[in-house]
């Protein structure tokens, strides 16, 4: 479908993309008319249902790098990647259930906006949330970056601008949507993109399946193309293989705290039940049909050379303009969702974590959310100039940032919430030593293999680090006195 | 007048033993099945990723389905 009978398909795309981000902006300027205070802006607390609740989890938690990267990584991965889309499709079943409901007790009684408020209250010091902010915002430039970046990449394919024309308007267009629409934009527009999503998936994979001749013939064609990558073992290392399978999904419990914010917001258990339901749903059905979409592009674009241009390349070539560009869109504003996420998560730690402490006295509401957006505006802008020329490997960029966050604080967060012993020393311990062993592992393997993507024996960083935090976390705890009185009867007495 | 919140602020915490139970066996389980020869199923593929990759989806559906009706 290279032309329409009055438009080409770049003028479609660019319409599509237009009208679309002109309502995204609608939407955020009709919330900004209701948001009047920072916990408001940042948090939305007790005003998402379960549905806008679980498709905004998920979507933060997946991003656009995850549509477009899942399906170029396992075009050329096949099988072998295949267990980490299942794994990270899993994700939200183990973070709702060992953290989600424990997180969301504990934010209602002590009211906190951030996740490092949760940390200081459980360490019980300015140490700890000094630790976690600075370790978080330095995860979180590069990893809006290479989302910026990936952006940026599809509006110069599909729209034939330049780079930097791309990743300006769309850097723009999210720092705007997100300074002036808040966390309730951000969460709502998640529920329209997933849903789009679902419905542009459910059209593309079995229009692309049958364009590969179908499901058995396309495996088999596949196979023969890459016969080491149609089952799980032969390509990679097997303990590769196995531990990305471990990684992403249980380890998003730390390695995604703009995601794992959501559980600071709802104010009842049964719509944290069913937020569960709805971001099971959209990540399993996500992630299944990537694999078949990949698996068929590996059949119909075998020498496509830019791996991650696999999904916009398939669009094209298989659907009418569009429909086409609605999907794009929506894989950007996926892109969006996890971006504004971050952004928001950033403002609010530099805002409720650094400023206010620093300032010494009430911030009023309005200064409070003048500053949020002022602040939102300045990390985004500094996020958009790291992305003019960032390291060309976004994806291994975006999962660096993950296995450092995971390393960081998965057991800090767990244990934290099911053990009543761990300490502050435990708790700054385990975020130092996992982020250390997290960055070590990165150094070693590109020693070893030259690069950031092979590790030593095939072992993720991601399992590496965090099992040097648990490691700490309960050496050092066991080794020091126990904690407050005060911080037992926050976290568990009330369950008695 | 107590408000939801409250209700379930106030109900008393379970520890989802069942839960934490499929967690372990998808953890292990799909451990140990990316790791062994399985036989050539239907579709072109092996038994192995029918069980691990499309049987994982509809576990953790199920499960997350399970942990949602009933808590455990």
């Amino acid at each position: 479908m290279s032309e329409s009978a009055l438009f080409s398909d770049t003028t479609l795309y660019t319409v599509i993309l237009a009208l679309y981000f002109a309502g995204l902006m609608g939407l955020g300027f009709w919330f900004n008319r209701r948001t009047k205070s920072r916990e408001q802006y940042f948090l939305a607390r007790g005003e998402l249902g379960p549905a806008t609740l679980g498709f905004s989890y998920s979507a933060t938690q997946m991003s656009g790098s995850s549509y477009m990267g899942a399906v170029g990584t396992e075009r050329v991965l096949g099988y072998n990647f295949a267990p980490g889309g299942v794994s990270s499709a899993a994700a939200p079943w183990f973070t709702y259930i060992l953290l989600g409901e424990r997180l969301r007790r504990v934010a209602s009684r002590i009211r906190c906006t951030t996740i490092v408020d949760v940390l200081q209250a459980r360490y019980y010091g300015r140490a700890v949330a000094t630790l976690a902010t600075l370790l978080m915002l330095a995860a979180f430039v590069p990893l809006v970056a290479a989302q910026l970046k990936a952006a940026a990449n599809l509006f110069q394919a599909l729209l034939e601008v330049p780079y930097l024309v791309g990743l300006v308007v769309f850097g723009g267009i999210v720092i705007l949507y997100t300074v002036i629409g808040g966390m309730r934009a951000v969460a709502s527009t998640d529920l329209l993109q997933g849903t789009i999503m679902i419905v542009g998936f459910a059209v593309l994979a079995p229009v692309a399946v049958s364009a590969a001749g179908g499901f058995g013939e396309m495996h088999l064609r596949y196979g023969e193309l890459n016969p080491d990558r149609i089952s799980f073992l032969g390509g990679m290392p097997a303990l590769w293989v196995v531990s990305s399978f471990l990684a992403w999904g249980f380890f998003q419990i730390g390695g995604a705290p703009a995601a794992v914010t959501r559980f600071l917001i709802p104010e009842s258990e049964r719509t944290l039940k069913r937020a569960l339901v709805f971001s099971i749903a959209f990540s399993s059905f996500i992630f299944a049909t990537s694999t078949l979409i990949a698996i068929s592009s590996g059949v119909l674009l075998p020498t496509l050379e830019q791996t991650d241009m696999a999904l916009p390349t398939l669009v094209r070539l298989l659907l009418h303009p569009v429909f086409g560009g609605i999907i794009v869109a929506a894989v950007l504003g996926a892109t969006m969702s996890t971006i504004d996420s971050i952004l928001l998560l950033a403002s609010s730690l530099v805002v409720e974590n650094v400023y206010v402490p620093l300032a010494k006295r009430e911030v009023n509401q309005a200064e409070g959310l003048k500053l949020a957006r002022w602040t939102t505006l300045g990390i985004g802008v500094f996020a958009v100039l790291v992305a003019i020329d960032p390291p060309a490997t976004i994806l291994w960029i975006v999962t660096m940032a993950f296995s450092l966050m995971a390393s960081a604080f998965t057991f800090p967060l767990l244990l934290g919430m099911w053990w009543p012993r761990a300490t502050k020393e435990g708790g700054i311990a385990a975020m130092l030593g996992g982020a250390a062993t997290c960055v070590l592992w990165y150094v070693l393997g590109y020693l070893q293999h030259g690069s950031f993507d092979n590790w030593i024996g095939g072992l993720w960083p991601a399992l590496v680090g965090p099992f040097v935090s648990l490691a700490l976390l309960v050496g050092v705890s066991l080794a020091t006195p126990p904690p407050p009185r005060e911080v037992a009867a926050v976290f568990f007495e009330a369950e008695a | 007048m107590t408000s939801p919140a409250h209700d379930g602020q106030r109900a008393e915490y379970r520890v989802p033993v069942v839960s934490l139970v499929l967690m372990a066996v998808f953890l292990v389980g799909g451990s140990v099945g990316l790791v062994v020869e399985w036989p050539a199923g239907p579709g072109g593929l092996d038994w192995g990723v029918w069980t691990v990759v499309y049987g994982g989806y509809l576990y953790v559906i199920v499960a997350a389905l399970f942990h949602a009706k009933t808590g455990r």
